[in-house]
């Protein structure tokens, strides 16, 4: 095991520019499984401590503090057995696609994450629920899952610790729900993939009725690193209150979308200008979702704002997965709604009023005044539906997220809204057929 | 009693019950809150959002929260609004938005009048429809003889599903597709298999799954007249509401029974009464003669002469009825004597049910709701999902009572469903299910045993055994030892059987076992299903010994001058060679019954008889509970209760004489008294909801004079709309029947009845508890007669089925295409050694009557057991031997 130096790219230092990934030697050779061998030679309670000290926020976009999340678990010889740890890897939200670079560039550094936490809390088995659609990464964690078992990094007294555990790999059917984690866990049991009712919350009585955690790929990524670099190193990693660097994305009409591993609180504004290289030419910044599909549109004047938690949420909209999706000015912004609650409407499993009958409602709107068929009063209706989408009146929060890119055009593009109606068409000049 | 909590809605401070949900205090309290998916045996869901109210965290909280009162724990002090602004709105968009693949066709929708959805509606104050679109159009379903499937009316409740695949078990109907495409139904076209089915007619909110019978002859809620009645299609005596417009008897819904039935009814229950409507009814007494070979029409008073003038000649013997009420059948035993009185089931029934009544007052005989509530259970030689079906429903969720408690650590209540099941997964009470072959609750039990008669007997000595001595395991089998360990550990076991075996050995093995578990858990019971709807009322009223079989002989001995045969069919107990002949030395045959049997074919004199549609009567169930049931029909035709035909020579003119009589004479009816005492009112019961419109109209075609409705003079209630409605009735003490029927301002559907759950019944309408006060003069016979546990040979053992057992049920024409091919079934193994394949007959001999079924192989019978259907197995008695079984094998 060499001493390694404090890196500033945790999460992507493994990452190659080639289109391969490592194998477990070459893993190993960087510094690979150093987190975990630390961890096993750590008690778990203080392995726990570690990630809460660390202030790691979970990165599936409700950012819930993982440390806190996880001491939920019972512990103890008269805790349920056995325990569960799944890695949430069904990444369906529009405008996001980060968990697929990790899981395709760097499988052994998820692995490694989810071997950490099952130590942590001596769980007994450990999933990872990925999308069926990401064969590349199915294929090359199945590869790696076999290299650790090969290795006795998996399976029975991993690296004589006497800590058992097994992990194994479930390609999901292809639903957005199943990224809510107790849909997940009823996809995971076999069952229809709808949410499950709060309390019990997972972390005591979750897949099969035993304790579970749920988290993100990119959160169990930023476990071995924590362990091994501590917890001041990763608070130190973050440019504003929150700790750690997170994998931002842009896309849409900007020089060179794509993802970067940056600090936390990275301002808005050095994501597009900088990192996605401005907009492309005779194209002007109209509006962009700052964290993937499911999240309230900002605009020009909150450019400076950090990608952080808490700053995000006090101009009203969410961090979410980090992936920012741009709208540019040439692009009817109703469209682009449309486009979004379409999909959450077609995505909601069926269960509660407001997403099931209350999305496919919205979108029959929308399209009547994309159409040019819309009336003043459809303003007022799409309206009353955001609200009665609203967060806590839903089962679990498909909905409230679907119509956050709604009631904020409402409030941001409200004027292209009222020219839609008054004009009987869509202004934008290649109208619906405006894709790129 | 249950702890009480204080919640102030809308300013208004309530006491309401600690543990509850909101909603559930808001109903309780009768407060119109709306809801759909929430179902008070089924719990919350959480799913239709309709029952939001604003929650405040305290009284300096202006600004509050919408929660789902359905998924919100009353708490004390807590503040919520119903009335706020926000709350109103989010209701009415909830079922705007509910309503947006509606299609409104409520005049031509079966459920219009009597719909959950239509009362919601109003109560939500939704009445502008904004919605732009479309509607989602589905392909309806065949879902066999009792349901009708109308997809496009789903407002996706979920209630369905959570029913048929939660609460019954049933694994052939699920939810499909997402979205609002949601999709309730099979996998493809096919009759739903599930015993319990129709209830969905009911669960069902809106018109998606209305009953299909009932569409043959549909009328509308308003235009029914209803009555209280129990079911008389087994021996756990269902509370039901039966309709009747015109004469005909259109529907049977279920009624609210704490203690019985509850919520759900079986299918055998809800669609087996089309026997009153059938064309085989008697009209007219009818009376043989044979010298001019033709059939004679008598008046009423003349019938009765005819009878009285026979009587008088001595030398008559009486059969009495398993499906008649306690009157008829008391009024009958009173005018024949005991010693002429022969009870209208099996000698060997008749002496399961001598040994049960004996045994009855040392035992805790359970309710349903008890059976529920119970932590382990053994069930010992019969399906009772076949033979009194609505037990097998408590049973099965008696098993998720570990389940429960389970929950309950996480401090998550019953009602909070999906958590429960969620956190319960197979979690199960230990339930134990000792047949001949596989019973329909297999999938909950923590071990099927499958072993002919005699070892299940002593696997049923050796659990006695551990029960007194509980550490004597290595003389046991690791099954007798499982089955002690968990009935001595629980709180609250329970054994349950049935006569339907017929095999007083295990039944009387069954009492010991209970009266020892008695002696050490006084929360321990017993529940016991018997034949038919008052078996029980026969086991009271009659001797050991008195049964067909000792009838057969009598007939053998000595033919009586003068046999009355009272509502039994004696050809379902013996075949036409050994009845033919008997009844052919009998000099008159009197018959009263209300079909045209074949008994009533040999008849000399036929008195047509009410149905129980058409009488009040006294009904005992299995664990001893006599309840009323009241009459939905006048009697036309020439029709007379049995009690009124014999009331010459029995000397009681009324069901209140022969009561009395009853009451004075045997002391297991002395309760009966309770129902007399409750002296009557001034006022009386309407019949008819308030807003009937078809009682002029319906016969116009024929006469347009408006008759009198026609007079009650056993009750109180009324054959119109006169007299007090249904809703109010429960507001007059002085009633002694239970409501007539479920209707009231703004909750017209059957479903209004989820309101009630709270009242306290205090009168008898729950029925009363005949083995209610213990004693301890335990002086029966139990012992068990070793050498039936020895026969190895072959056991020819019933099979019951749901649908082919019950006489009356059969008449049904929905009921009967459901009935299954007569088989022998056995295992591939018990073919084999048999040489018989599958289809090839095999033959049988008992009782003077031989038959040949075809084999059926099955799995799940175990080896050593020949299964032949109830009805056939009657015919050859449980002394039946197989012949040759093999004809063929080429």
């Amino acid at each position: 095991m060499s001493e390694q130096q404090a890196p500033s790219n945790p999460l992507t230092r493994f990452i190659t520019d080639d289109e391969n990934c490592w194998t477990l030697e070459q893993y190993q050779t960087h510094g690979g499984y150093d987190g975990l061998k630390k961890a096993l030679t750590m008690t778990s309670p203080d392995v726990l401590e570690t990630i809460k000290q660390s202030g790691l926020r979970g990165r599936g976009g409700a950012g819930f503090p993982t440390g806190l999340k996880w001491s939920f678990v019972p512990q103890g010889d008269d805790a349920p057995s056995p325990k569960y740890m799944i890695v949430n890897a069904d990444e369906m939200e529009p405008g996001a696609f980060k968990d697929r670079w990790l899981l395709e560039k760097s499988p052994h550094q998820i692995l490694e994450g989810l071997i950490v936490g099952g130590f942590t809390l001596q769980a007994d088995i450990g999933y990872v629920f990925i999308r069926g659609d990401y064969y590349l990464a199915i294929e090359r964690i199945e590869k790696a899952i076999q290299e650790c078992y090969d290795a006795g990094l998996l399976g029975k007294n991993i690296q004589g610790s006497g800590f058992d555990y097994d992990i194994h790999i479930h390609t999901s059917a292809g639903r957005y729900i199943c990224g809510e984690e107790t849909a997940l866990i009823n996809s995971l049991e076999g069952k229809r993939a709808n949410p499950r009712a709060k309390p019990p919350f997972p972390q005591v009585a979750g897949l099969w009725g035993k304790p579970t955690i749920v988290n993100n790929v990119e959160t169990f990524c930023n476990l071995p690193h924590i362990i091994n670099f501590g917890p001041d190193w990763f608070k130190g990693l973050g440019r504003c209150k929150d700790a750690g660097t997170k994998i931002f994305g842009v896309s849409g009409r900007v020089k060179t979308p794509g993802l970067w591993e940056l600090p936390m609180g990275t301002p808005i504004r050095e994501l597009i200008e900088v990192h996605g290289g401005g907009m492309c030419d005779g194209y002007k910044l109209k509006g962009y979702l700052p964290g993937g599909g499911s999240t309230d549109f900002l605009t020009e004047e909150h450019l400076d704002t950090p990608m952080d938690y808490d700053e995000i949420g006090k101009v009203r909209s969410r961090m979410g997965t980090g992936t920012i999706i741009v709208l540019d000015d040439k692009y009817c912004p109703i469209e682009m709604v449309i486009n979004l609650v379409k999909f959450f409407a077609q995505e909601s499993c069926g269960w509660c009023t407001p997403c099931r009958e209350g999305l496919p409602w919205g979108v029959e709107i929308l399209e009547k005044i994309e159409q040019g068929r819309g009336e003043m009063c459809d303003i007022e209706q799409l309206e009353a539906l955001t609200r009665f989408a609203a967060p806590g009146n839903t089962f679990c929060a498909l909905a409230p997220g679907a119509v956050e890119p709604l009631q904020s055009a409402l409030n941001y593009y409200r004027d292209d809204f009222i020219k839609h109606i008054e004009q009987g068409c869509c202004p934008y000049e290649a109208g619906e057929h405006n894709h790129d | 009693m249950t702890d009480k909590v204080t919640i102030h809605i809308d300013g208004v401070a309530h006491e309401v019950q600690a543990g509850i949900n909101l909603l559930q205090a808001c109903l309780n309290l009768q407060i119109d809150m709306p809801y759909f998916c929430w179902h008070p045996a089924m719990g919350s869901a959480g799913s239709c959002r309709q029952c939001a109210v604003m929650h405040y965290q305290n009284a300096e909280d202006t600004r509050g929260r919408l929660v789902m009162s359905c998924m919100t724990p009353v708490m004390d002090g807590m503040i919520v609004s119903m009335a706020n602004e926000k709350a109103v709105g989010f209701r009415a968009t909830a079922i705007e938005a509910i309503m947006t693949n509606h299609p409104h066709d409520c005049p031509v929708c079966e459920e219009g009048g009597d719909c959950h959805l239509q009362d919601m509606t109003l109560i939500s104050g939704h009445i502008k429809r904004q919605y732009p679109g479309t509607k989602r159009t589905h392909l309806n379903q065949q879902l066999g003889p009792f349901l009708n499937h109308e997809m496009n009316r789903c407002i996706g409740c979920y209630r369905c599903v959570r029913f048929y695949k939660d609460y019954c078990g049933g694994d052939d109907f699920n939810v499909f597709s997402s979205r609002n495409r949601i999709y309730f139904g099979r996998a493809e076209s096919g009759t739903l298999e599930n015993e319990f089915a129709g209830n969905l007619a009911e669960v069902c909110p809106t018109g998606v799954f209305t009953d299909k019978p009932f569409s043959l002859k549909f009328s509308r809620k308003w235009d029914l007249a209803t009555s209280p009645t129990v079911c008389t299609n087994c021996s756990v005596g269902c509370n039901t509401y039966t309709a009747e417009r015109g004469g005909v008897l259109r529907k049977i819904n279920n009624r609210h029974n704490a203690d019985v039935n509850a919520h759900f009814l079986c299918d055998r229950g809800r669609y087996g009464y089309e026997h009153v409507n059938h064309n085989d009814r008697l009209e007219k007494p009818w009376k043989r003669n044979n010298e001019q070979q033709k059939v004679e029409v008598l008046n009423a008073s003349s019938a009765a002469k005819q009878v009285t003038d026979w009587f008088s000649q001595g030398d008559t013997v009486a059969v009495g009825s398993a499906r008649s009420a306690l009157e008829n059948n008391a009024a009958l035993l009173k005018l024949a004597g005991k010693g002429n009185f022969y009870a209208g089931v099996t000698d060997v029934e008749l002496e399961q049910l001598n040994l049960l009544t004996q045994a009855a007052h040392n035992l805790s005989l359970l309710s349903l709701t008890n059976i529920e509530k119970c932590d382990a259970l053994l069930m010992v030689g019969e399906d009772v999902t076949h033979t009194a079906p609505r037990l097998a429903l408590a049973i099965r969720q008696m098993t998720r009572n570990a389940g429960l408690d389970k929950a309950a650590k996480f401090g998550i209540k019953p009602w909070q469903d999906e958590a429960v099941r969620n956190i319960a997964q197979d979690t199960r009470s230990p339930f134990y299910a000792l047949n001949t072959h596989a019973t329909r609750l297999a999938d909950v039990a923590k071990q099927n045993i499958y072993l002919p008669p005699a070892r299940q007997l002593s696997l049923l000595l050796e659990v006695e055994a551990l029960l007194s001595f509980p550490d004597d395991k290595d003389i046991a089998s690791k099954e007798a030892v499982a089955i002690a360990e968990d009935l001595l550990a629980a709180k609250k076991p329970a054994l349950v059987t049935g006569t339907n075996g017929a095999n007083p050995q295990i039944l009387a093995a069954c009492i010991r076992i209970s009266t020892l578990l008695a002696q050490k858990n006084e929360n321990s019971g017993f529940y016991c299903a018997t034949g038919q709807a008052n078996t029980m009322a026969l086991g009271i009223l009659s001797d050991s010994n008195q049964g067909l079989d000792a009838l057969i002989k009598r007939l053998e001995d000595k033919a009586p001058k003068t046999l009355i045969v009272m509502e039994t069919d004696l050809y379902r107990y013996f075949s036409d060679d050994v009845l033919d002949t008997l009844l052919d030395k009998v000099t008159n045959i009197v018959v009263l019954d209300q079909l045209l049997t074949r008994t009533a074919q040999m008849a000399d004199l036929v008195l047509p008889t009410t149905s129980y549609a058409e009488s009040h009567g006294c009904w005992i169930n299995a664990e001893g509970r006599l309840q009323q049931s009241f009459a939905t029909m006048a009697a036309i035709k020439a029709r007379l209760p049995a009690v009124q035909w014999l009331q010459s020579l029995s000397g009681c003119h009324t069901n209140e004489q022969v009561l009395a009589w009853c009451a004075q004479t045997y002391s297991e009816l002395a309760p009966v008294q309770q129902l007399l005492e409750t002296s009557g009112s001034d006022f009386v019961i309407a019949r008819q909801p308030l807003r009937s419109t078809g009682r002029t109209a319906i016969n116009a075609g024929i006469d347009v004079k408006e008759y009198p409705p026609a007079q009650d003079l056993g009750s109180q209630l009324e054959f119109s709309m006169e007299g007090v409605p249904a809703f109010r009735q429960h507001q007059l003490k002085e009633f002694t029947s239970p409501p007539t029927g479920v209707w009231s301002p703004k909750w017209n559907s059957s479903q209004g009845i989820n309101k009630q759950l709270e009242s306290n019944d205090s009168s008898n309408n729950n029925g009363i508890l005949l083995f209610a006060n213990k004693t301890t003069d335990a002086s029966s016979n139990l012992e068990t007669d070793k050498s039936a546990i020895s026969s190895d040979g072959l056991s020819i053992c019933p099979n019951h089925h749901i649908y082919a057992d019950d006489e009356l049920a059969t008449y049904s024409t929905s009921i009967q295409q459901l009935i299954p091919t007569a088989t022998a079934t056995m295992c591939q193994a018990q073919a084999d050694s048999l040489g018989v394949k599958n289809g090839e007959p095999v033959a049988f001999k008992g009782k003077g009557h031989s038959l040949e079924l075809p084999c059926a192989i099955m799995p799940d019978v175990c080896e050593g057991v020949v299964l032949v259907p109830m009805q056939q197995f009657r015919q050859l008695g449980n002394k039946a031997t197989l012949t040759t079984a093999v004809r063929s094998a080429s």
